[in-house]
Formats: structure tokens, C-alpha cells, sequence
């Protein structure tokens, strides 16, 4: 399933998983339209979007302007970083957007978490920004997708979700 | 008489290059000389879904360079342990402190680190793992260089798993076993126990030189 | 069927560096490329350099790039640059024929014209005192097409490389 954003838009939603496979989410292009904003990744379970305080993290911070980042987070109500972290805008930067490369893991299961791996590059005011490491959303029920939006303001035009099974 | 629909001669096909009319059969003979564009590089070559067993082998590799094994939702009979790799070469398990590797590992309560070894007798991939319900291990790697002889065997793997406290960990690492050998097979196993269940892919990416 | 859509396969032999040529194209906004069967003549890494919609080698420096180098022997190390003329770390290797290693990175929107070109690159290798992985990421800061990368030793030549392309498909 691919998402391309036509026009600017508060979020995106891919659905559709419905098997025990791996799953893959590849994101390109993805720009706030607000400066500075950092990615908000949720599970959705029957389509909707999960806000529970159930979401878990951990990133190592890789940047090109300072010493590597640990990010780590307990019972948030989603998962920061993923594809965006204080990611600009086009107004501040032409050129710049969030990409990434997450694994989905446990999706389908009705009775397992759901898990991401995530590799992610962004572009900042700073320099490059890429939180790379899992998180999980601790409930045990079935996801069936995720949930992005940006943590203020639209997704601008141009951006590409792709959800593959791996297969 | 003509030869995907040219007379006489066709030209000659070679993958994402084919010209003509195509019966099945030659579809049959020309894929079976990777010379008909088929879309589909990424090839599984076996899942295994396993129940309350010490290891799990996957010995058939192929002629592959490079492969990709998924690990989900591994669950361990022990608890706090990291699920390992070991490999077959000439069909007999590695079992010596030969392997190296390295990895960067963090969890969710913020600790970060290193872990690395120059001389283990096994390969420990995904990261540290519970044997509570709901406690399990996911990830993936990658395998390079397997099948050829002359060459060592590396691996790089990404994992997120959740641990004995419980706490979401994660890793990110690579790996070798420095000896120019054919490895003939993949051995998954706990660092110590049985795998109690989980489902483990392996694909090859297929390459045509 | 998967989603990997190869579209270029190069090998060579006795070469200072490797060159992909037109292989970013509309059709794709994602790449995955491998680098394998590498040996080279000297102990370095492979550095890399993306090629321009001219045909013309980017050595401009605005490449920017932070790669965590782990190794089996030592602590790690972190390896950053805001602006250099080139990728220095997207892999390594020794000078035995066995001890090449090899790379799988992700490269996002390289044809575009208006968006800088992203990747996400892991590696495994062996140097002389050990093992030793790379796992980073970089971004060339130009509004630019790019068509291709070219990879070389950062010392020597390569005996044997090999890269492999591939689009990663989208449902229009």
C-alpha cells in the first residue's frame, strides 16, 4: 500500500496488515510544514489510531553536529522520533525530510505487543539527525497499521508511505 | 522458422532485456537461464515455525550472496537470554571461540551501551530476552558472503526485544566468523534453553552476474 | 512476489573505483543497493560519491554524514561530518582475499531535483585488528538529480567489487 501526499494533510494512516508476516514501512520525502518538528508513530487497531500511554522506545541518536543521542522513553502515548526529529521545513531549507526504514514485528498477533526496528535520517537546522533502534506498544491485541502525523502542524506535499509485506 | 516470433533469428534476450512473442515454454526455459525479466529479488527460501526447541537450522542456503532472515515473536524457555547464531561449514556446527561481533544495545529505561567480543563460540544477535508471556525477541539480519568459500562470513542484525525486568531493549550490530569457508548452514539457538516458539524466515536476494 | 525491483548489477576487477550510472530514475523514490565481493589492496575504507543528471562526479562538500564504527576489539567510536566532499565510512576492508565485507544501504530521493539525497547505509567487515561494523547515515545538501553513486578505496584499488541496485516499488 503507498500513500503519496497530494496535498498538505494532518496525518497519514496505512492499514491492512492482516497476516503474521514481517512488515516493512518505508517513508520518504516527509516534511513539516511547521519548523522543528518531531515524528509521532502510532499502531492503529481497526483503523483507528492508539493514544494509549503504552508506547515504549528506544533510539540511539545518531547526528552529524554532536556526540550521538540516547533516546529512550516509558509509557508515552506514541512513539517520538520515528521518520522526524526536530525536522525542518522547506521555508527554513529547501532540500530537507524525514526517511526511514522501520520493520513491523507482532503486528497481527492478538495476544503480543507490536514492535518496530526503526532507521531513520532527517534533516535539522543543525545538521542530520537518525534515531535508530525498536520500540514496542504494550498492549496485546492485534494492530492492523500505523498512524503519522507530525507533532504540529500538516505533513507537507510530497511525501511517500509505502507498507510492504515481506514476503 | 521463428524464434520468439522473429524470422529467423531473435535477438538475444537477456533480463530486462526481452523482445518478442513468448510462448510458455520459452518463458519456462529462459527463466530458468535468468534471461526473463521476473520481477522478485527478494526470495524466501524457508520459514520455520518452531515449538520447544534447543535449535533450528536452516540448511539450505543456496547459491546466494548476500541473505535476509526475519526473527518474530520469539519466546524463550529461559529467562534474560539473547538468541544466538552459529554456523555449518561442510556441514559440520562452528562450535569454537572463533566468532566476533559487536553491537550497540539501549532500552527504554535509558540505558545504553556496547557489547563486543573478539573469541565467543557463538554469535549473539538479537538482544537480551524474557521468558514471561509476552516477553519476546524481534529482528532481522543480514548474512553476506555464506556461500563462498573463499571468503569470510559476516552478518549485521537490528533487533527489539523485551528483557526479564520486563524493559523493551534494542540492538543494532555486526558480526563475522573469520574463516574463508562455504557455510552450508544457519543454527538459531538461545544462549542457553530451548526456544520455546517463533517463526524464523530466510530469503536470498538473487543476483544474476 | 516482492517489492525489490533489481536494476543494475556491476562487477569489476583492478579498478581505483565503481561507478553506477544512470540508475536513479522517476520510477523510484527509494533504493536499496548492495555492495559485496569487495578486496582491495590496501587496509581503508570505501568512500562514496553520488553522480550527478550531467554524468558528473558531486565533489562539492556538502555532504554530511554520522556513523556509529563499532569493532570487536575496542570500544566504539562515532564518525561525523557536517561538510566534507565525500562519504568516508560506508564500509572497510583488508587486504586478503577472504576479508572483504559488505554493505546494504537505503538511498531516498536521488532523482529528485528538489530534495536532498538521503541514506541509510550498515556494514560488516574486517580490518587487521578485528571485526568492525558501520552502522550510519548521510545526506548529500544539494537540490539536485542524481543518476548514480561511484564507490572507491580511500587507499589502493579494489581487486574485486561488486554493486548491486535495486528500486523498491510503489503502488502508483
Amino acid at each position: 500500500m503507498t500513500i503519496t501526499v497530494s496535498s498538505a494533510v494532518a496525518s497519514v494512516t496505512l492499514t491492512g496488515i492482516d497476516s503474521d508476516d514481517v512488515y516493512m514501512l518505508a517513508v520518504s520525502n516527509c516534511i513539516p510544514v511547521t519548523n522543528g518538528q518531531n515524528g509521532e508513530l502510532r499502531v492503529t487497531k481497526s483503523g483507528t489510531a492508539q493514544s494509549d500511554a503504552n508506547y515504549d522506545f528506544a533510539f540511539k541518536g545518531l547526528r552529524t553536529d554532536t556526540t550521538f543521542s540516547n533516546l529512550a522513553s516509558v509509557g508515552s502515548s506514541k512513539w517520538t522520533y520515528p521518520i522526524g526529529w526536530s525536522t525542518s521545513n522547506t521555508s527554513a531549507e529547501a532540500g530537507v525530510s524525514g526517511n526511514a526504514i522501520i520493520y513491523l514485528y507482532n503486528f497481527n498477533s492478538s495476544s503480543e505487543y507490536s514492535f518496530i526496528t526503526v532507521e531513520t535520517a532527517t534533516k535539522y537546522s543543525g545538521g542530520t539527525l537518525a534515531p535508530t533502534g525498536g520500540a514496542l506498544h504494550k498492549v496485546a491485541s492485534a494492530s492492523d497499521g500505523v498512524h503519522f502525523q507530525w507533532s504540529s502542524g500538516n505533513i507537507d506535499v510530497g511525501a511517500v508511505f509505502t507498507l510492504y509485506r515481506v514476503v | 522458422m521463428s524464434e520468439y516470433g522473429y524470422i529467423p533469428e531473435a535477438p538475444e534476450q537477456s533480463f530486462g532485456n526481452n523482445k518478442g512473442i513468448f510462448t510458455p515454454k520459452d518463458i519456462y526455459d529462459l527463466t530458468r537461464a535468468d534471461k526473463y525479466t521476473n520481477y522478485g529479488q527478494l526470495e524466501l527460501i524457508e520459514t520455520q515455525t518452531v515449538s520447544n526447541v534447543a535449535t533450528v537450522d536452516f540448511t539450505t542456503l543456496g547459491t546466494y550472496n548476500v541473505h535476509f532472515m526475519t526473527f518474530n515473536d520469539i519466546h524463550s524457555a529461559t529467562n534474560n537470554v539473547l538468541t544466538n547464531v552459529r554456523f555449518y561449514e561442510n556441514e559440520v556446527l562452528e562450535t569454537g571461540a572463533v566468532y566476533q561481533y559487536a553491537y550497540q544495545y539501549g532500552n527504554v529505561a535509558g540505558s545504553f551501551g556496547e557489547s563486543r567480543s573478539t573469541s565467543n563460540t557463538r554469535i549473539y544477535t538479537l538482544m537480551n530476552l524474557g521468558n514471561a508471556t509476552n516477553e519476546t525477541a524481534n529482528g532481522y539480519t543480514y548474512f553476506y558472503n555464506l556461500t563462498d568459500s573463499s571468503k569470510y562470513s559476516f552478518l549485521t542484525f537490528h533487533s527489539m526485544t523485551i528483557n526479564a525486568t520486563p524493559n523493551g531493549n534494542m540492538n543494532f550490530g555486526s558480526a563475522v566468523l573469520p574463516q574463508a569457508s562455504t557455510v552450508t548452514g544457519i543454527q538459531v539457538l538461545m544462549q542457553s534453553g530451548n526456544i520455546t516458539s517463533g517463526t524464523i524466515s530466510l530469503y536470498g536476494i538473487k543476483e544474476y552476474s | 512476489m516482492s517489492n525489490l525491483r533489481l536494476i543494475n548489477e556491476t562487477s569489476a576487477t583492478s579498478v581505483s573505483s565503481i561507478s553506477v550510472t544512470d540508475v536513479f530514475s522517476s520510477d523510484f523514490d527509494i533504493y536499496k543497493v548492495i555492495i559485496k565481493n569487495v578486496d582491495s589492496t590496501a587496509e581503508n575504507y570505501t568512500y562514496m560519491r553520488f553522480i550527478n543528471s550531467s554524468g558528473s562526479i558531486v565533489t562539492a562538500s556538502n555532504y554530511e554524514y554520522a556513523t556509529q564504527f563499532s569493532r570487536s576489539y575496542n570500544t566504539f567510536t562515532e564518525v561525523r561530518s557536517t561538510s566534507d566532499d565525500e562519504f568516508t565510512r560506508f564500509g572497510v576492508q583488508d587486504t586478503g582475499t577472504e576479508d572483504g565485507g559488505s554493505t546494504v544501504a537505503y538511498i531516498f530521493n536521488p532523482y529528485s531535483s528538489s530534495s536532498y539525497s538521503f541514506f541509510i547505509n550498515q556494514h560488516s567487515g574486517q580490518g587487521s585488528l578485528g571485526q568492525v561494523g558501520m552502522k550510519g547515515i548521510g545526506v548529500l545538501k544539494q537540490t539536485a538529480s542524481m543518476s548514480g553513486m561511484q564507490f572507491y578505496p580511500a587507499s589502493g584499488t579494489y581487486d574485486t567489487v561488486a554493486v548491486q541496485i535495486f528500486g523498491l516499488r510503489v503502488d502508483s
